[in-house]
């Protein structure tokens, strides 16, 4: 069985140690379209925080899985997510990438008119069409098939008989949850869009984006720069020999490690650059957290470093900020990559100030790490075109170990197997 | 204060650029001042500023400083091998700044060639700028893209 693709994706051997992909997984075209008929158009895929629609009228466009969509806060207060095509003849309704106070939606080709709620309420020019025309609410904007929301992350479903979203974030959940309860008054998604691009597989940007393996090696100038910065980092175990590994279900993972990292998190890790003045603001945040939320919990709010992977392709790093990260495949060696700052509501100037320098100084297209990585993604895709003759990519590392490290590859079996689960799983109505 | 005349500040444009084009990173770091920021606005937000939104680019001079020196290095595998890198600098203009900067504005194209990609990065720069002696020194360097997005150009591995 390998969904009629005619060669054998992964190899897992558990009893040898071995895990192995094909590096046809990540060039060829038929395994794409299989992508996306059997995970993108079947899996729960980020959309959008609650934040950036968050007053009655507001709107933003953007494409999730490939397809345009219009995610907006109707009149009422409801959140909507329509298709962004105009049920005539086609043109998307809205070409502004985001607004505010928008109770109607002017298709710019012959003018039909919208709500905020999809329905058509205006054709220009009289008598053109029967009374029964669009009884049937084919010609209002379509909804998705599914969304729904959790800690105000928000998420579309374009399989109407999907499982519920919370059931399929599984124990994501408890990560999500975990972000969402840094401020206080909720989390935000913050101005400033990193919107850039990776020519290599998809797949190798969500391998990466939890890999703690490569950090100390692809990131050494990264480290050297913390290092002359901080001088905190001689005690540092840079082959990331620490922390752990938990699968969550679903194909997501976490690779997570609490106080060990040499960065400094404005919620709330003081170091050195952050200035003696920072010092007390940020303890007072770190107690208000433990009080909230506990100890344990706060702990983990505070302390914590997480990577985690969200099948397919949602990314939360809650390293020295909490980014946000999604991408999708145009090709099999190109993927769109759209990315964010989660941050707490009514942060103050001062904690946002830290938040921002501290951001960028990794992450990000022009960051000290963000564009290594790109890097070396490029090189793999480079690398694949030996396919034919240097077929496997071993993913192996701490599969017989009992307890495993946040520098192993767990997470990625995990996504594998999820991965190759969906994509020779049949369904009903299948030909 | 009497401006600096477009010619002068020409010259010093064109200095930086050759700078920059010649792989002379940390000389280049040296063309700012002990407060000296380099940054550059998120694309979606050309106008924004540093403590609000999230920039791309947030430099004090300790980073921009620890910028060059890391793109230097073999280690930094987004440069390794380098770019070849060529700005054209252009209509230069010069204006009353505040406190004890002026302000000069110009607009730049550079041109990056890498593994058989040609990257292509319009900008408008934004410097403070200050006199010091027989040249000038500068206080910040904000550099705003001319573009949409980052797609094309996948990453900003260079300095603009
Ligand atoms: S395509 Fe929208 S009104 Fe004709
Ligand atoms: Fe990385």
């Amino acid at each position: 069985m390998n969904g009629g693709l005619g060669f054998e994706t992964i190899r897992d051997d558990q009893e040898e140690g071995r895990f192995r992909v094909h590096r046809g997984a990540f060039t060829r075209d038929d395994v794409l379209d299989l992508e996306r008929k059997q995970i993108f158009d079947r899996c729960w895929l980020y959309l959008g925080h609650v934040s950036e629609v968050s007053k009655k009228g507001d709107f933003i466009t953007r494409k999730v899985g490939g397809r345009p969509l219009i995610f907006l806060r109707d009149r009422n207060g409801k959140l909507q997510v329509h298709f962004n095509a105009c049920p005539h003849r086609g043109a998307l309704v809205c070409r502004e990438p985001s607004g505010r106070r928008r109770k109607s939606f002017m298709c710019p080709y012959h003018g039909w008119v919208f709500s905020d709620e999809g329905n058509l309420i205006e054709t220009p020019g009289p008598d053109a069409y029967p009374e029964t025309f669009n009884r049937d609410g084919s010609l209002n904007l379509q909804p998705v098939p599914k969304f729904d929301e959790f800690r105000g992350f928000v998420f579309v479903n374009y399989d109407a008989g999907a499982e519920s979203l919370e059931n399929y974030l599984d124990g994501a959940c408890e990560i999500l949850d975990l972000v969402a309860s840094q401020g206080a008054d909720g989390m935000e998604i913050q101005k400033g869009m990193q919107e850039y691009s990776v020519s290599a597989n998809w797949k190798l940007l969500q391998e990466n984006s939890a890999d703690a393996y490569h950090a100390g090696i692809t990131h050494s100038t990264y480290f050297d720069y913390i290092g002359a910065r901080d001088k905190l980092i001689d005690n540092f175990d840079n082959t990331l020999s620490f922390g752990g590994v938990r699968n969550l279900g679903h194909g997501h993972a976490v690779s997570e490690s609490l106080g060990v990292m040499p960065w400094g998190r404005p919620y709330a890790r003081w170091i050195p650059s952050f200035g003696e003045d920072a010092k007390a603001e940020m303890a007072v945040i770190a107690d208000e957290i433990l009080k909230r939320e506990g100890k344990t919990k706060g702990e983990m709010i505070v302390k914590g470093d997480r990577n985690t992977l969200i099948f397919p392709n949602l990314v939360i790093n809650d390293i020295m900020a909490v980014t946000v990260r999604t991408f999708y495949p145009l090709r099999p060696d190109y993927m769109e990559v759209n990315a964010w700052s989660l941050a707490p509501i009514n942060e103050s100037p001062t904690s946002r100030e830290r938040r921002n320098r501290n951001f960028v100084e990794f992450l990000g297209p022009a960051g000290f790490a963000t564009p290594d990585d790109v890097e070396m993604l490029l090189q793999c895709q480079m690398g694949y075109s030996n396919a034919d003759f240097s077929p496997w990519n071993d993913i192996s590392r701490g599969m017989t170990r009992d307890v495993v490290m946040k520098s192993d590859e767990k997470q990625m079996r995990t996504f594998w197997r999820q991965w190759d689960k969906m994509l020779k799983e049949t369904h009903v109505g299948d030909a | 204060m009497t401006l600096p005349t477009r010619h002068e500040i020409e010259d010093f444009l064109i200095y930086e650029a050759d700078l920059i084009d010649t792989w002379k990173l940390n000389e280049w770091a040296q063309l700012f001042d002990d407060k000296g920021e380099y940054q550059l606005p998120p694309t979606d937000c050309p106008n924004g500023e540093p403590e609000v939104e999230l920039f791309l680019i947030y430099d004090d001079k300790f980073r921009l400083e620890q910028r060059a020196i890391r793109q230097l290095k073999k280690a930094d595998h987004s440069e390794f091998p380098r770019s070849r890198v060529t700005h054209i600098v252009s209509n230069v203009q010069v204006r009353e700044g505040e406190d004890d900067y002026f302000i000069v504005i110009c607009n730049v194209v550079v041109h990056r060639s890498r593994l058989q990609k040609h990257d292509i990065f319009p900008a408008r720069c934004e410097y403070r700028m200050l006199r010091d002696g027989d040249t000038f020194t500068i206080r910040r360097k904000r550099v705003i893209l001319g573009l949409e997005t980052l797609r094309n150009q996948g990453k900003l591995s260079i300095i603009i």
